[in-house]
């Protein structure tokens, strides 16, 4: 605004930078194709035509997790996943956001034994929960636009 | 000749209608036995329909459901039966919405109603207390606790309409 | 070895003892006769007629007298024609039942149809639901569906207060009489009774006030449907949400085995608290009752006011500190004050905590004073000689036991024993009661026995010089096993045989019980008193047997234990006749109930108390720390029976309280004492290496269980009640010294001294009330109905002289002390006497006899 006021119109958008990369990232939030359970089939059909999470920039579900930004843990993590899963997310570059889908990923869900970890945040911080076993997709988008407007509401002293 | 069916195929639907639904700016209707997000019942008169019995949280394959009751006064009256649900949660979080509690509820208090949109960024949101699944007081009468008067309220568990 | 006989159940042969009730014979083998009216503890009645079976016999050949053959070489049976009840059928030679015919099938699905037809179905809110057996039965047994219009069904009075302990719901009872018939044949107060007939027929009480009795808990256990559920417990949980933790009653010497419901609570911030309790079953101790002190009397374990940290008086204002700096601090006046170093032991310290505090006591001081509180009976070294041998079983005695109760009015001091003591009444047993006053044993006893107060030992003295004279019952006795014998006969010789019939009651009986009480009597008294009834059972040959020995009515749960480990009330006298610089209180409340005690305690240096609440004891300490009460730690009772009994965690802890053992465990860490041990079972553990008399009371010993009858609790719901099944341990029981043949055993002569003559108007008398004041009682607020306000009760001259009646607001006075009361004349204070309720008043009064002037006072 104030360029603009000084400069005039010179046909150029100005906002802040960390306006300017949130909007980048949430435009482009390449989820990890990490399914675990039932719920992998609501994230597929989320994925597909019906839903078409490619409208959100989410264009591809990638298996590697160095080209991706966020983790959607897509059911019962058992103990014997739990290393696996903390390493993938590890291996992920930074920025990186998890969203645990179903209840199993976010509490253990009706599985409340001694093999299934009772809620992923044990392992790896969780940005947003998605309620439902399993969640509708649509369920899964509202969780995604949640993060989204965390993220967007990120500041540039939360990044370092 | 494979490789063009494939191409007609793709070709075909680039002129059918769009199937992708615009979720979230167009949102597809659900069914109506959708099991969605609980909803608290109330009564005509406003009181609760919950007796406080605890066969939701006791049938309920999650443990999601937590019930404390305590006893009803003509004074103080939440519900027609002799108790009432004192503290009433459920944890959406572990909550399967198989809608066991709706089945095993002896007055039709609780029923799972078709909100879907349950994300939380903080787990500790994810406990709905009584006070956010109870339904409104219809309009123009009085919310609970109510002032009752003696002998009204007599049965420990209201007669239901329809027993069968 | 009992007589036994063979009986048929569908056509399978089994044994069982006989004279068996036909229903208990058959849960004996594991085959379910399905009841309601029926219960093991309990005459049959056959009034539900759930029980209904074909019974029939043996068919025998009337000429050959041979049991007819088919083909096969089974027997042949006749049947009755009718269906019979099988709960009035006693099992005979030969019996033949069908429980799986067709026709039995039919009737109780009939039976339980009728039930239900006026049965609301309430079961969603009722606290009976879930662990009900005419829920279970009619899953069971009964029909899939009503034929009768729900329209039909009777209306009746929902949730009536009988009293204000229990609730009774009309409609849901379906007259069964368990609870008429328990507050009739077992505890023998007519409190409860039919009105009506018919589909009318109602309970109501008859008492006033209402449900006038120490038992009625029991009621709401036995009772098979939600007609009978207690204020208590009213809506606090399903019966199937709570979680069952084993534990033993606080409350007095029977040490009740308990089951404590537990559940989170959202009001306790979400800490498992005690929904309930629940007798736990254990055949030797409480069978399946409980007091409703035991039962309702749990609330201190969370009530407003618990300690949460160590409390340190600085300039008369109270500062939270932490537990390091408590424990320096203490250890460091222990250093200080350790040679003027006084202890008392109050009588809810577990057999952890008094070990431990001896260790305490005994590093400062080499020969440490460890008085108990309440200083009001002693002689537990004596119990521990001659008390009662292994396998007694109060509800097994019957004729061949007399049972002696002295100095005690026994139901308001030990409510189970007075209730097994009435059964064994009952059964046949020759109770003799000595008191100076009427108690309500009165009523049960074969002979009563009258004395002045002071005079308790004379009454046993008689009875010994009775003994005497039957050479039969003493000539054995041999001067190497006995010591003193020959003092004592001498000394006896002069006395007068008294009391006639009720000596030879007692002595004519194989066994003998003696359960002495503290009425009346001084520290010194009650010495000679138990040393009275110790001579009487050796002389006798009476000690060291099953079912024979003594038994003292504690004023306290733990008592016996703390004289086990060297604490006794002589020392508590020794030590408020010279006050020590410092004390160490553990858990007990001297300054509220005792005003010699109150001087010598707030005139010390250094006061130390472990407590749960804000006393007027921890009041006058200088440190208080929070202790845990039973309910949130491990330990061990010792019962007046000498068993030793387990009590487990049962709910969170309140704040940053610690179990007394460990306190004193870490400050002596600081005194370059022992390390502390990790667990109460490890403490345990010390004490069974060290005192030889629990050498086997190891925690995993203490935790065995055998299958005990009747069956209740578990899947049987329908047949015992709901008290449970013990799964956590019948405890064990310490032998006397004198089971041991070759062990050396002691007479002394007794002297009783005549009662002193004082310029006073009257003496003073404190007497023992089951529902007072105490700080484990008080704050069970659903109760203080049924605690007596402050009274004193005089006799009718006496009141008359004095110008008091009934009613009469009164203060009560003496060297050292003034109470206002409120003045009872009701016939049971014998002339010159005034008897004063313990622990009711805030004042502190005298918890011995003690002298004292009554005059009225305005309103």
């Amino acid at each position: 605004m104030g360029v603009t006021q000084k400069l005039g119109d010179m046909g150029v958008v100005t906002l802040r930078l960390e306006d300017a990369v949130n909007w980048a990232r949430t435009r482009a939030m390449w989820p990890m194709l990490f399914g675990l359970a039932c719920c992998a089939i609501e994230m597929m059909s989320a994925q597909a035509s019906n839903y078409d999470m490619s409208r959100f920039g989410m264009e591809l579900m990638r298996p590697s997790p160095r080209q991706s930004d966020l983790m959607i843990v897509a059911g019962r993590v058992s103990r014997k996943m739990a290393p696996v899963l903390r390493q993938l997310y590890d291996q992920m570059p930074e920025p990186k956001w998890v969203l645990s889908m179903g209840d199993c990923a976010s509490c253990g869900g009706i599985f409340n034994n001694y093999a299934i970890v009772q809620g992923v945040d044990e392992i790896v911080p969780v940005d947003v929960y998605v309620a439902g076993c399993p969640p509708r997709p649509e369920q899964l988008i509202h969780g995604i636009l949640t993060l989204h407007e965390r993220v967007k509401h990120e500041r540039i002293t939360d990044w370092a | 000749m494979n490789l063009l069916r494939g191409f007609a195929t793709t070709l075909k639907y680039l002129f059918e209608d769009k199937v992708t639904v615009q979720y979230p700016e167009e949102e597809r209707p659900v069914r109506e036995r959708f099991k969605g997000r609980h909803a608290l019942k109330r009564y005509d008169n406003g009181l609760e329909k919950c007796i406080g019995c605890a066969l939701c949280a006791a049938a309920c394959p999650a443990d999601a459901i937590w019930v404390e009751a305590a006893e009803n006064t003509d004074e103080e009256r939440y519900s027609p039966g002799e108790r009432y649900a004192k503290t009433y949660e459920i944890n959406m979080m572990r909550c399967i919405f198989c809608g066991y509690c709706e089945d095993a509820c002896p007055t039709e208090a609780i029923v799972l109603e078709h909100e879907y949109r349950l994300t939380f960024s903080d787990r500790r949101d994810s406990i709905y207390t009584k006070e956010m699944l109870i339904d409104p007081p219809p309009p123009g009468v009085p919310g609970t606790p109510q002032q009752t008067e003696p002998g009204r309220y007599t049965r420990s568990i209201p007669e239901m309409k329809d027993p069968l | 070895m009992t007589e036994t006989v063979t009986f048929y159940i569908d056509g399978q042969a089994y044994q069982v003892a006989k004279g068996t009730n036909l229903v208990d014979a058959a849960k004996m083998h594991d085959i379910d006769i399905p009841v309601f009216c029926y219960h093991p503890k309990l005459k049959p009645v056959g009034m539900c007629r759930m029980c209904l079976v074909e019974l029939g016999s043996l068919s025998v050949n009337r000429e050959t007298g041979e049991v007819e053959r088919d083909e096969h070489g089974e027997p042949v049976f006749r049947w009755f024609p009718r269906l019979q009840t099988a709960c009035t059928q006693v099992v005979t030679d030969g019996l033949a039942v069908r429980t799986t015919t067709e026709a039995v099938v039919q009737g109780r699905n009939s039976i339980l149809e009728f039930l239900l037809t006026s049965h609301p179905l309430d079961c969603p809110v009722c606290d009976k639901g879930g662990e009900c057996p005419l829920q279970n039965l009619t899953m069971g047994y009964g029909p899939g569906e009503s034929r009768f219009l729900i329209d039909d069904k009777i209306r009746l009075d929902k949730h009536v207060p009988l009293g204000e302990l229990i609730y009774l719901d009309r409609e849901r009872c379906i007259q069964c009489a368990r609870c008429t018939r328990f507050c009739d044949e077992i505890v023998g107060d007519d409190v409860l009774a039919f009105h009506e007939r018919g589909r009318r027929l109602q309970i109501v009480t008859i008492s006033d006030p209402p449900f006038d009795t120490k038992f009625s808990g029991n009621t709401t256990d036995i009772c098979p449907v939600g007609a009978l559920t207690t204020a208590d417990f009213r809506f606090g949980a399903r019966p199937w949400e709570l979680q069952e933790e084993a534990t033993i009653c606080p409350h007095c010497p029977v040490g009740c085995n308990l089951s404590a419901g537990t559940r989170l609570d959202r009001d306790a911030g979400g800490k498992k608290i005690i929904k309930r309790i629940m007798p736990r079953q254990n055949e030797w101790v409480n069978e399946i009752w409980i007091c409703d002190k035991g039962r309702f009397g749990h609330h201190h374990t969370r009530a407003e006011g618990r300690l949460e940290q160590p409390m340190l008086k600085q300039n008369g204002a109270w500062v939270p500190i932490d537990w390091p700096a408590a424990y320096d601090l203490v250890a460091a006046k222990l250093r200080q004050y350790g040679d003027s170093l006084g202890v008392l032991a109050g009588p809810s310290l577990s057999n952890e905590d008094l070990w431990e505090l001896r260790k305490l006591a005994g590093l400062v001081a080499s020969e440490p004073k460890l008085g108990v509180w309440p200083a009001a009976m002693t002689g537990g070294d004596l119990v521990a000689q001659v008390g009662v041998g292994s396998g007694t079983m109060l509800r097994a005695v019957g004729p061949e036991t007399a049972i002696l109760v002295i100095a005690s009015d026994f139901e308001e001091e030990a409510p189970i024993w007075w209730l097994q003591v009435k059964q064994a009444a009952d059964r046949g047993a020759a109770v003799v009661v000595a008191n100076a006053r009427p108690t309500k044993l009165d009523r049960y006893a074969r002979a009563v026995v009258r004395y002045r107060y002071g005079e308790a030992v004379s009454v046993l003295n008689g009875f010994a010089a009775q003994a005497l004279k039957d050479k039969s019952l003493t000539g054995k006795l041999s001067e190497s096993r006995v010591a003193g014998l020959s003092q004592l006969r001498a000394a006896l010789k002069g006395v007068k045989p008294a009391f006639g019939d009720a000596g030879r009651m007692l002595l004519s009986a194989e066994n003998l019980i003696i359960f002495a009480g503290g009425e009346g009597l001084s520290v010194a008294q009650h010495r000679e008193l138990m040393q009275a009834a110790a001579n009487l059972l050796i002389l006798t040959g009476r000690a060291g047997r099953a079912n024979s020995g003594l038994v003292a009515v504690w004023p306290g749960a733990n008592m016996q234990g703390a004289y086990d480990l060297g604490y006794s009330a002589e020392a508590t006298q020794a030590l408020l006749d010279t006050p020590p610089r410092m004390w160490i209180i553990g858990a007990a409340n001297p300054v509220a109930e005792d005003a010699r005690a109150a001087r010598a305690i707030t005139g010390a240096e250094f006061v130390v108390a472990t407590s749960l609440f804000m006393t007027p004891t921890s009041e006058a300490a200088d440190l208080v720390l929070p202790r845990q009460s039973f309910a949130e730690r491990e330990g061990t009772f010792t019962n007046g029976m000498r068993r030793v009994q387990r009590f487990y965690t049962v709910q969170g802890i309140i704040g940053d309280s610690l179990p007394d053992w460990k306190i004193f465990a870490a400050i002596g860490e600081r005194l370059n004492g022992p390390k502390a041990r990790i667990s109460a079972g490890a403490v345990m553990k010390d004490i069974t290496a060290h005192v030889p008399a629990y050498a086997q009371a190891s925690y995993p010993r203490l935790a065995q269980v055998e299958r005990q009858f009747p069956l209740v609790g578990g899947d049987d719901l329908y047949y015992g009640g709901t008290a449970y099944f013990n799964l956590s341990g019948l405890g064990l029981a310490i032998p006397p010294v004198a089971e041991d043949g070759s062990a050396q055993l002691e007479v002394r002569p007794v002297t009783v001294d005549a009662p002193a003559s004082t310029d006073a108007d009257l003496s003073l008398i404190p007497v023992r009330v089951l529902y007072d004041r105490d700080v484990l009682f008080e704050p069970s607020r659903l109760m203080h109905h049924r605690v007596p306000p402050p009274s004193v009760e005089l006799n009718q001259a006496d009141a008359e002289r004095l110008g008091i009646a009934d009613g009469d607001r009164v203060a009560v006075e003496g060297d050292g002390y003034q109470i206002t009361a409120t003045a009872r004349v009701d016939g049971r204070a014998p002339a010159g006497y005034a008897l004063l309720p313990v622990r009711l008043s805030s004042t502190p009064a005298p918890t011995t006899p003690a002298a004292c002037t009554v005059r009225k006072i305005g309103e």
